[in-house]
């Protein structure tokens, strides 16, 4: 009974939050950003989850699973679908060159920085393996941009021309990185991080994620063949992305690294992307809030490391962004002048991030796992809301444009 | 080929996925998403190959769940099928809400005035129905008897007590598979709708019945018990509890589709769910609530279309689910125990379903087409069967085991035979929009 009371809530708070994301509520421009990209509901996931009045408690929670591991797939699915070689190499290898450099430079960096802080700071709670897991997790987390939060940026004085038009790409396609390490972490150590990792299975099991994320784009094709109507549609798309991402967790594979290249899949054999996106945007909001309410309920702000670390993560990510853009800009030959600083441009975080974090924590549950869950919550609001604010810097105030 | 070859990767998949374990416990639901895939994608194709050989894509589910689940495929090697006791549980929430949302649809395809202009009809055919079946199928359980090895050497009130309650079980039909057949076939219809009409009408009558037989089984089997008449009571709050709650729920329905309109079909979700959650914490009927409210909305508010239209929008994934999952269930141990006893209770079950509807279209004036094939329209039984076997089960002393397991096997077979021969009707009366 407790789990259905927990999904009427949840079902009544993705009503609501479609409501009020399309509302033309008057808004300060930063709480505005938060109901445009539906983060806001994670603080509604706090505040009725185990942290806030536990109306959604632990065993609702681990009930509600199914919901979180389809999301998973639906994001990694969403992502992949966008990767289209036809329109990928239209890009210059310099283009590409800026985009991953500066996202492995940024992965890089909170790599360093968080490995640090665990070893100094919680030497005994976190035990070499964990730390090398949870620090993995935030560095595959850091290196992507939510592509939103740069169209967000159209208005402003000096995004405009070529670097505006390069930071969009970037911000398509800087999730990369991380995504392939992520994938290729969760290979070799799948569901645990210690001494039973050996290299040969591990290549076979990145071997068999790969296979398996190119069948379901082959079946996904396959079954659209026999599609007629919207809901058969439907019922092939969610079908396979619940294939999927169920079957990725099963074996304790990552289910939005198989999501993502049945999406890239997908998209380069089949003609049908558009009925497939229009599938996955009409389910789109709906399935975003439930997913934010439900990371919300994951939140734990019991210990004393967490506002260093989220510093920490910030910072080193800030860093990343900004000296990679930089970098990026020489080498595009852009011009510099504030612009070099456009990497602070580039901080939003969303959907990707967020739904990397939870995997994480999913399957590698350690004494550091929900720390560092949390913490990468807490770094998606802060980038979120100070994101808009330091973009002034490289390109000048803007008018608070709405998506 | 395609479809076959679509359904050999998904078998690969699962073997695949049974024999390469990691060994590593999962988090819960991991199993349940992954059947859920299993289950959209393989039963819907199975759907399209029956639907291809002239039967109802139900028939397809159900055969899809009866084949890839443990007694089929799963008896060949246990590595084969994907549908474990743990991910057939881990389903069971989403069942309750494809019952819901199928219900939802029976009360909203109903319309006051058509009901009213065919008052006499709904009412005489509903009652010829449950009392010759009633009577005939008790009448023949009496007469056979004696294949059932639980009755040997009983005295004859506990042979009057198993008559009665087999009779009342064969009374009883499945309104999900009615509303799910004459959607798929687009069916528009005088025969369609009385069939609808019925069956909705059938589901409380039904639920009277039953707990005035229970009461009299139960004084047959034990006379010095006396008579528990607060099954009646209960009976009594769960029709007038259930038509009252739903009637709240479709106000709210209207008054919110009033007020904001968008995104219908997660709304509908939810009052499924509260619908569930109301009837498991107050003992009332969640189909019964949901039907009212659906009628409801239909009937007394503008929006009665809208709201069928956001329904049907999702029926197929909810039909796909819903039946696959009642296939995977169906006992085929309980009917290879019991075939011969179970194949005589199918067969006069047809039987007086035949007469009794016949002498009620009769009486009421009834046209050919619906003398001669409405009676099709009630052979299905899935869930209020099984849940009226299970209270049987429960509150029979003695006997209640056996009966359920009988009960069950009978509606393995008429869970497979009622779509295909309510698809026949309404082909064969030239309702479907799909037709041969």
């Amino acid at each position: 009974m407790k789990i259905i009371l927990a999904l009427i809530s949840l079902l009544i708070l993705a009503l609501l939050g479609s409501h009020s994301i399309r509302s033309r509520w008057k808004l300060p421009t930063p709480v505005r950003r938060l109901f445009d990209n539906a983060l806001i509901f994670i603080g509604v996931g706090v505040a009725i989850g185990p942290a806030g009045v536990n109306l959604i408690g632990d065993d609702a929670l681990e009930k509600l699973g199914p919901i979180i591991v389809i999301s998973l797939g639906w994001i990694g699915f969403l992502f992949g679908v966008h990767l289209e070689w036809r329109r990928m190499r239209r890009l210059t290898s310099r283009i590409w060159m800026a985009a991953m450099g500066q996202a492995a430079l940024t992965v890089g960096l909170v790599f360093f920085a968080t490995y640090w802080f665990f070893h100094t700071w919680m030497p005994t709670t976190a035990q070499l393996p964990a730390a090398l897991a949870a620090t993995i997790a935030l560095a595959a987390c850091a290196g992507g941009t939510a592509p939103n939060t740069v169209f967000q940026l159209g208005g402003r004085p000096r995004f405009v021309g070529e670097i505006a038009q390069s930071l969009r790409i970037i911000a398509v396609i800087d999730d990369l990185p991380g995504l392939l390490l992520f994938g290729v972490f969760f290979s070799f150590f799948p569901g645990s991080f210690g001494a039973d990792a050996a290299f040969w299975p591990g290549v076979a099991w990145l071997g068999m994620t790969v296979m398996l994320g190119v069948l379901f784009g082959l079946l996904l094709k396959s079954l659209l063949v026999l599609a007629r109507g919207e809901q058969a549609v439907w019922v092939a798309v969610f079908g396979v992305i619940s294939l999927a991402s169920g079957l990725a967790s099963y074996l304790n594979l990552s289910p939005i690294f198989v999501g993502a290249i049945a999406g890239v899949t997908f998209a380069n054999i089949s003609g049908q992307k558009e009925t497939v996106y229009e599938v996955l945007a009409s389910s789109e909001t709906t399935i975003y809030v439930l997913f934010l309410v439900l990371v919300g309920c994951l939140w734990s702000f019991d210990t004393m490391y967490l506002l260093p670390l989220v510093l920490l993560y910030v910072g080193a990510r800030t860093l990343g962004k900004v000296v990679g853009v930089g970098v990026g800009y020489r080498l595009l030959g852009a011009p510099v002048g504030r612009e070099r600083l456009g990497g602070l441009g580039l901080l939003g975080q969303g959907g990707i991030a967020i739904a990397l974090a939870v995997n994480y924590a999913r399957v590698f549950t350690s004494n550091v796992s929900s720390l560092v869950l949390t913490a990468l919550i807490f770094g998606v609001l802060i980038n979120e809301v100070l994101g808009p604010v330091l973009a002034t810097i490289p390109f000048g105030a803007g008018r608070g444009g709405r998506r | 080929m395609r479809h076959v070859l679509i359904i050999v990767v998904l078998t690969f998949l699962v073997f695949v996925v049974n024999v390469v374990q990691t060994g590593l416990p999962h988090p819960f639901g991991d199993e349940a998403v992954m059947v859920l895939g299993f289950v959209l994608i393989g039963a819907w194709i199975v759907g399209r190959m029956t639907a291809r050989l002239r039967m109802p894509m139900i028939t397809g589910y159900l055969l899809a769940g009866l084949v890839f689940g443990q007694h089929v495929i799963g008896h060949l090697s246990p590595n084969l099928t994907i549908f474990s006791e743990r991910a057939l549980d881990q389903l069971s929430l989403i069942d309750g809400l494809a019952l819901g949302l199928i219900a939802f649809t029976a009360g909203g395809e109903l319309r006051v005035k058509d009901v009213m202009r065919r008052i006499k009809s709904i009412g005489a055919i509903t009652v010829a129905q449950a009392v010759v079946v009633l009577v005939g199928v008790g009448g023949v359980i009496m007469l056979a008897s004696s294949l059932l090895p639980f009755l040997d050497g009983q005295p004859h009130r506990i042979v009057l007590a198993t008559a009665l309650l087999l009779g009342m079980a064969a009374v009883a039909k499945s309104p999900a598979t009615t509303v799910a057949v004459i959607t798929e076939m687009g069916a528009r219809g005088p025969m369609a709708q009385l069939m609808l009409a019925v069956t909705v009408v059938k589901d409380v009558v039904v639920l009277m019945l039953f707990s005035v037989g229970l009461i009299t089984a139960r004084i047959l089997l034990d006379p010095a018990g006396g008579a528990d008449t607060g099954v009646l009571l209960h009976v009594l709050w769960e029709v007038v509890g259930s038509l009252a709650i739903g009637i709240l729920l479709g106000w709210l329905l209207s008054f919110y589709i009033r007020l904001i309109g968008r995104d219908l079909p997660v709304l509908v979700l939810t009052l499924s769910f509260l619908a569930m959650y109301l009837a498991g914490r107050a003992a009332l009927s969640g189909i019964l609530i949901c039907m009212s409210a659906g009628f409801f909305v239909e009937n007394f508010t503008d929006y009665g279309n809208r709201l069928i239209k956001a329904i049907e929008r999702y029926s197929l994934p909810v039909y796909i689910v819903f039946f696959t999952v009642a296939g995977a269930k169906i006992n085929v141990p309980a009917l290879q125990s019991m075939w011969a006893i179970a194949l005589v209770l199918i067969v006069s079950r047809l039987l007086f379903t035949f007469i009794g509807t016949w002498l009620g279209s009769r009486l009421t004036g009834g046209n050919n087409n619906e003398r001669r094939l409405l009676w099709m329209g009630f052979i299905g039984q899935a869930g209020v069967t099984l849940g009226l076997a299970s209270i049987i089960a429960r509150t029979v002393p003695g006997i209640g085991g056996q009966l359920q397991t009988l009960i069950i096997a009978t509606i393995a077979v008429n869970q497979i035979i009622g779509p295909i021969l309510l698809r026949l009707a309404l082909v064969r009366g030239g309702e479907a929009r799909i037709t041969d």
